[in-house]
């Protein structure tokens, strides 16, 4: 599976990639877009199964992304991982279309019980 | 010292240039009048900090960056007026978030910094404006309350090779740390009286430069430019194997034409490396702002600034090195050029005194200009400090123009005479500008219009030779 890693922090996308290969899933190919714009242009020309991407960043904020792939036709798995992660962000974040909201700071047991569901 | 982890690495780089912008806003904000696309950059900033310090488990990255945030959403609100003080206590935050991403840059960890005191001031920073106007700041000019253990033997270094302090007076000071004495070493050197408290302010900020210079030691490529040097590198082995396949039996003709054809390419690519490393000038302006406004707080002056010409480009490496002589040719423009707002009135001049740095390219050379409107600088005092001092002789001077007088501001010797024009303190003259320009390849100048202002005019090579 492609999945793709947003985040405005190159750290943070490191940081995520690693922990997703520390919860088993590093079998699955990653890719990095370090804001919306890229991530849009990225969801445009690759085949993906998943975006886990950033909330608040520049420009393109996660959330207008996700409202911008839905608007294009683009129902790729999407999730937040993000330090905004109160009842109102996730009750946003589920009506314009991600499956889920993954809190920062996340451990490798919270990427598991999340996505093993969804990565299997 | 133990190798980083990766992450923090990338962690420490992108942080120290979202510190540098974030003290830029923030010196911004003082006179911005719709503050909105400023505070959601700095809240931003912050958000990062927290976000990816917290997950690499540094709490008090997190803890500060959080206490931050809340004073910018006052500020966004509206709730809290935007004043000098509140500023400020935010950019005490980023000194003492610098401070910490020093540490953990040398060995991984965030060191024993005490949160607390600036928690109290950032909290208190958001409580109603009648509160927050009795904290004011009392800010020292240094981005490092460094952990002087580490620091220490680097700090009197610096200071032994601009001559600020004695070498003895370092061992001495250390033997001082040794046998109890919990202060920083510039503290003890200070209160000895061995060297002065600008000149280790000054000496921490070179220090916290040349480490953010070492872990800006990675380069951003652009696509483009990877994909020609990818290219260069394929004709040239194309070109190769042309060569070496078709050594036998050869027409001499096609053999000299692949020879030049090497020839290009091998030049190409030189060339396409070097540009590689070219940056542009505006990498360096970040960090001018907040110098500017330290300076003119501290001298209670009022000056704006104004960058020109940005996009100028010149190698990475000898921006890097232009930042010190930089910085000290605005202080100097800001304590010793630009006029306190009441002599400016007395000389008909608007209160808020105009400083511009601008950069052009000149015959292959950038050529950066520090221009202010201020007193200019006077012949007369300047000749009278240097025949005084013994620099020169009275027919030596007299065989000089006026624009060879100028320039002996200078020379090594005559930044402590300049204390006729005003106390500066800073220990650190105009003369170690030439130097670390001259080091470099290049050439200062001075242009003088008494009573109307001054130009520093720093001439660098683009290349390093």
């Amino acid at each position: 599976m492609r999945i793709l890693v947003v985040d405005d922090s190159r750290a943070m996308r490191m940081i995520v990639i690693r922990t997703l290969r520390q919860a088993g899933f590093g079998d699955h190919s990653f890719l990095e877009a370090a804001n919306g714009t890229e991530a849009l242009q990225c969801c445009a020309t690759e085949t993906l199964d998943l975006v886990l991407s950033d909330w608040n960043m520049p420009e393109v904020s996660g959330l207008e992304l996700l409202q911008r792939l839905r608007a294009g036709g683009n129902g790729v798995r999407f999730g937040f991982v993000t330090s905004e992660s109160s009842d109102t962000t996730r009750a946003i974040a589920e009506r314009a279309g991600a499956q889920f909201v993954i809190a920062k700071p996340f451990t490798t047991d919270t990427f598991i019980e999340v996505l093993g569901d969804v990565l299997v | 010292m133990p190798e980083l982890d990766e992450v923090v690495q990338a962690f420490v780089a992108e942080t120290y240039d979202a510190l540098e912008q974030l003290a830029s806003d923030l010196v911004a904000l003082e006179r911005e009048p719709a503050p909105g696309v400023l505070l959601g950059r700095a809240f931003r900033a912050l958000h990062t900090v927290k976000g990816t310090g917290g997950s690499l488990g540094y709490g008090a990255l997190e803890q500060l960056a959080h206490a931050g945030e809340s004073v910018l959403s006052a500020l966004r609100d509206g709730a809290v007026p935007v004043t000098q003080p509140v500023t400020g206590v935010l950019l005490r935050l980023v000194d003492a978030l610098t401070a910490i991403l020093t540490h953990i840059d040398t060995d991984g960890h965030e060191g024993p910094f005490d949160p607390a005191p600036l928690l109290a001031a950032l909290a208190a920073a958001h409580e109603p404006p009648a509160t927050a106007r009795r904290d004011v700041a009392v800010h020292v000019p240094s981005p490092t309350g460094a952990p002087e253990d580490v620091a220490a033997p680097a700090l009197g270094e610096l200071l032994v090779q601009r001559g600020q302090t004695a070498s003895h007076d370092v061992t001495l000071a250390m033997m001082v740390q040794g046998e109890g004495d919990a202060r920083p070493l510039g503290e003890i050197l200070v209160n000895h009286g061995a060297a002065t408290a600008s000149a280790v302010a000054d000496a921490l900020q070179r220090q916290a430069e040349a480490r953010r210079c070492a872990a800006a030691g990675t380069v951003r490529i652009d696509r483009e430019a990877l994909d020609h040097l990818a290219q260069l590198a394929e004709d040239l082995t194309t070109t190769r194997d042309q060569l070496t396949g078709g050594l036998a039996g050869t027409p001499g003709a096609q053999l000299a034409g692949a020879v030049s054809r090497l020839d290009a390419l091998t030049d190409a690519l030189v060339d396409a490396i070097g540009s590689l490393r070219q940056q542009p000038v505006d990498s360096l302006w970040t960090a001018l702002d907040r110098v500017v406004r330290d300076v003119a707080v501290e001298c209670g002056k009022q000056v704006r600034l104004h960058c020109e010409g940005g996009d100028v480009t010149a190698d990475g490496r000898i921006l890097d090195a232009m930042r010190g002589p930089l910085t000290h040719c605005l202080r100097n423009a800001v304590d010793h050029g630009i006029e306190s707002p009441g002599r400016r009135a007395a000389a008909g001049k608007p209160p808020v005194g105009m400083l511009l740095v601008r950069a052009t390219e000149a015959h292959g050379k950038v050529v950066l200009d520090v221009v202010d409107d201020g007193s200019g600088i006077d012949c007369e005092k300047v000749a009278g400090a240097a025949l005084r001092t013994g620099l020169v002789s009275a027919d030596h001077l007299a065989a000089m123009g006026e624009s060879g007088v100028v320039s002996l501001v200078f020379l090594p010797g005559l930044s402590t005479a300049a204390r006729l024009t005003r106390v500066s303190g800073r220990g650190v003259g105009l003369d170690v500008v030439k130097t670390d320009v001259e080091a470099l390849g290049g050439t200062v100048d001075v242009l003088t219009n008494p009573g109307r202002g001054a130009i520093f005019r720093l001439t660098i090579p683009r290349r390093l030779a």
